[in-house]
Order: C-alpha cells, then structure tokens, then sequence
C-alpha cells in the first residue's frame, strides 16, 4: 500500500520539457482566437455579448443569480464592446505566450462570465477548452514556443529548463473522461444493433448538423452503420489508454496484454482512430469548431521528446528542435 | 508519459497527490452519465420511442414491464442519482462557476429522428408570403452565415428545438425578423419556425412533411419601434 502511495505521488511529481503543453497551448488558441474572432466580421457582437435591452440575445432578469460581472457594471453597447475585446485579447496574448498566465486567466474568467451571460450559446466543447485553459494556466506552457520565452530566453525554446509533467496527465485523463463518458452515455437505441446502429445517419439528417445531400447518405448508409459502431466501441476503450501509457513505462515486466500493447503501439493506433474520426465528423458534419479543438489537445499524448522528434522530420522543424 | 520522477519529495509533492486524487474523484464523479431523468424529459417523443423499443428489449428476455413502469423506474433512480451527484459536486460548485469549467459530455448521446429545422419565412408587400431560409441552407448573405455560426446554431437548436422552447428562443426570432426589416423595406412580417422534421432510416417508409411548430410572427412596426429584443 505504501508503495502505491509513494508511486502516485511521484507519478504527479514527474517533470520534463515544456514543448508537449506548449503545442497544445498553441494550438488551441489558435482555435478559439479564429472561432471568438469570426464574431467581428459576422457582426455578432452585440448579439452575443449585449444584453436585451440593446440588442443582444440575453436577459439578465432569466437568471437565479446574475453573472458577477454585471453587479459591478451596468450593461450597456460598450460593456459588450469592451466584453469581446477582453476575450478576443486576452486569447490572442495567451495563443502568442505574452504573460501567458495572467492572460489565460483572464481569458477564462471572461470566457466563463459569458458562458453565465448567454448559456445557450456556449457548447460542450466550450466547457473542455476551458478545462484545457485551465490546466494550460497552472502548467509550464509558456515556457516555450511563447513571447515570453523569447523575451526571457532568447529561444522560442525557452531555457531548457523543465517543468512539471502533471497537468500534460490530466490533459490526457480529460480526453479520456470525454470520450468514455460520451461512449457510456451513448444509450439511445439508435447506437445500438436495436437500433441499426443509425445513430450517425439521424445525426447526419439532422438539419442544425447536415453538410451532405440526403441522397448521398442514401447511398452511403451502410458505412454510417460501420462509423456508428466503430466510434461507439472506441469511446467503450478509451480508457485502455490510460494502461497503454502505464504498461509502456512499465514495458521490462512481463505479462502477454502488456508485450502486446506495446508491440502494436496502442497508444498510436487509437489516435490515429480519434483523428480519422474527427477530421471525418468535419466533413460529414456541420460542427463547427469541435473536431479542431479535440485535435488541438493531441500534443498532450506525446511525450515532448516524441514532438521533437516529429519535428525534426519536418525541414522547417530541425532547426528549432535542435 | 514516461518522465523522471524528482527523488526529492517534499510535502508540496504530497499534497498535490492529494489534492489531484480529490480533483479526479470529483470529476470522474461529475462526467459519468448517470440517468438523471426528470418528468419533462418523457414528454419528448425520442424518450417516448426510447421507453417502447426497451420496453420491446426487456420483454425478449423475459422482462415484462409497461412503458408506464419502465418510466416510473426511471424517474425513481434518476431523482436518487440526481441528489447524489449533487451532493459530491456541491463543495465544488462555486468555483465551476466562475471558471466555467466542469464535465458532462453527451456528444450525440441521443441522435434526434425529430428534429427542429429553422424556417425563415417573410411577407412582402405585394408579393405574398416567401422563405428567406432554411436550414442547413448554406447559400446567402450575412444573415445565413450568421444563422450557421456554431453559437448561434446553439441558441435554435438548443433552446428553441425542444417540446416548451426557452425564452431566448422570442428573442432569437426578435433579432432575425430586425435583421430583415433592415435589409429590405418591402418586408411587412416575419416569421420564425422550427418545423418538425421527422427523420427515417432507409427503407423505414416514406418521411412525412415538416409540420410547422414554433412559430413566431415579427410586424415592422413593433420591431423597429425599439432597440430591444424583448417584445
């Protein structure tokens, strides 16, 4: 029992280079910068972060509790104004790793108070990217590919020095969470033999989601039936990832599921499913920003030795990576 | 995930163990989809199919139960997991809140063969009644790429394609009727619906037409009598 406790501990006192947290940091900035700022050339800021009264789609009256942000100010069209240019900024300096923790907070504070403002307007996916901000914020990720790492450094690299590796693991058990908990959640008939397994058939019908003609998903229902019961068993196993990555630091014992996880490189195989079935749901459906941002924390699974490895086969990679 | 342990352990290195033990409790806690069923949740019709096709399931194994028990059960163990949860959660409420962070992802837990489709309909003078949209209608102006932005996607889809839509829903349709009447002078009224579009699977027969629900009528003159989207 001792030596459990004592190997937990240590297992969330691990440390190692920024890079892995840094590329997620990166990327997923990228994704709400591009997906907060399209409000401006859409001329929904007014909408979104207004309230009713001028012409916004929120009222604070519908709430139990108002978010605290309008306790200290009356709303008003430039509040709303002023509510959109914090988020964009502060998520445009957390993207490029200027103050970037003082500037993810930030970004999540206001982030959350809009979510409170305009609930209907905020998705799941919001949710897990301000679970990935936050983890992003308390971990090292701006110590590399970050101004302030180039300002304090004079690498984009930052110093070499490492930092702690326990909020890249809980990155990983984040995504773990969402795909088992959508698999377990998954009991409509309709995701089932049952059911026919029409489950990404009606969802692709649906016209808030459809990209395609119905007389295209016609012809291609027999492989919505396959995606449907493909996608359901891969979220049912998502936890298997968590032992993938357990055997492969315990790769010398012995055990026939152990040798042969690692043999068949697991962990690689069920990415290589997830991004297969992301980039695919982008193109079957109309999802918005969702299969970028789940992609954008896949960093997470690599330990920063594999990204610079990775990097290294890219031409414009081997000079930062070295 | 390999990495190097630091040997050093001090007591922050404790208490972080801990602290992450008691933060994935929580959140584990948080994401598993209980059945959290509530009364106005079975006057949905996909609940109701639900209950006859486990209804159908249970009976091929011997479990005889009307549709009427296998609701009443329903909402038995759903008001239990619902206290529960509750009770797990509630330390941490606060600071959800203000974080806005938490877990409960369904991602298509309940594909939904009823669906809402958004319909823009306008009546203009001399003309009669025309649709301006409908969804996933992807060819237009400003307003149609508006209308396909994930977020306000949210607004229709979310609070408007349910059996009572939410308040927002008025507001929503307040908006687009706005939007229209600025574009075009000729506009006297506009409507926003969120027909019934009843999806079935091949060779399940014919679909039946949409049937028009939810709607909700703009005049001009009440719309830009006001900036507000509160009628």
């Amino acid at each position: 029992m001792r030596r459990l406790l004592l190997g937990w501990v240590d297992l969330w006192d691990r440390r190692e280079a920024p890079l892995s947290l840094a590329l997620c940091r990166v990327l997923l900035g990228l994704v709400v910068v591009f997906d907060i700022g399209l409000m401006a050339p859409l001329d929904l800021v007014q909408v979104m972060f207004g309230t009713a009264e001028f012409g916004g789609l929120a009222r604070l009256e519908d709430y139990r509790k108002v978010p605290e942000l309008y306790e200290l100010v009356e709303p008003s069209e430039g509040l709303a104004t002023a509510f959109f240019g914090v988020l964009l900024g502060s998520a445009v300096l957390f993207t490029v790793g200027l103050a970037t923790r003082l500037s993810g907070l930030v970004l999540l504070l206001a982030w959350a108070q809009w979510a409170l403002l305009l609930p209907w307007a905020d998705r799941g996916i919001d949710m897990l990217m301000r679970n990935a901000v936050l983890l992003l914020v308390l971990s090292g990720s701006g110590r590399a590919l970050s101004l302030d790492a180039r300002l304090r450094t004079g690498s984009w690299l930052g110093d070499g020095r490492s930092v702690t590796a326990w909020p890249r693991y809980l990155l990983v058990v984040q995504l773990v969470i969402v795909y088992f908990a959508a698999g377990v959640s998954k009991v409509a008939s309709s995701w089932l033999p049952v059911g026919d397994w029409s489950a990404l058939y009606i969802a692709m019908r649906d016209p808030a989601f459809r990209k395609l003609e119905v007389e295209t998903l016609h012809l291609v229902y027999p492989l919505t039936q396959l995606g449907t019961a493909v996608s359901w068993a891969w979220e049912w196993t998502s936890p298997l990832l968590l032992l993938a990555f357990w055997y492969r630091c315990t790769r010398t014992r012995g055990g026939r599921l152990r040798a042969w996880m690692n043999r068949t490189s697991f962990v690689r195989l069920f990415l290589l499913v997830g991004a297969t079935f992301h980039v695919g749901t982008h193109f079957a459906l109309q999802l918005g920003i969702f299969p970028f941002a789940m992609l954008a924390l896949y960093p997470a699974f690599f330990h920063p030795d594999e990204v610079r490895r990775a990097a290294r086969r890219v031409p414009w990679g081997r000079r930062s990576a070295a | 995930m390999s990495a190097e342990p630091d040997r050093r352990r001090g007591p922050w290195a404790y208490l972080r163990a801990g602290l992450i033990a008691l933060v994935l409790l929580a959140q584990w806690a948080d994401a598993m989809p209980l059945p959290e069923l509530k009364k106005r949740d079975l006057d949905n019709p996909i609940a109701q199919d639900e209950l006859k096709r486990w209804q159908g399931v249970l009976a091929s194994v011997g479990v005889e139960l009307t549709t009427e028990e296998l609701a009443e059960g329903g909402l038995e163990v759903g008001a239990a997991m619902r206290k529960g949860r509750r009770a797990v959660l509630a330390p941490w409420a606060p600071f959800r809140r203000i974080t806005g962070t938490g877990q409960g992802w369904g991602l298509f837990a309940y594909p939904d063969p009823y669906a809402g489709r958004l319909v823009v309909a306008e009546r203009v003078q001399d003309a009669g009644w025309e649709t301006f949209y409908t969804a996933p209608q992807t060819e237009g102006g400003l307003l149609t790429q508006q209308l396909r932005y994930r977020r306000i996607r949210g607004i229709w889809d979310d609070a408007g394609d349910r059996v009572r839509p939410r308040e927002v829903y008025d507001r929503f349709a307040t908006w687009i009727a706005r939007r229209r009447f600025e574009e075009r002078a000729d506009i006297e009224l506009v409507e926003v619906r969120l027909d019934l579009h009843r999806v079935r699977r091949p060779g399940m027969g014919e679909e039946p037409l949409d049937k028009r629900r939810h709607a909700r009528v703009r005049r001009r003159s009440e719309v830009m009598a006001t900036t507000s989207t509160d009628l």
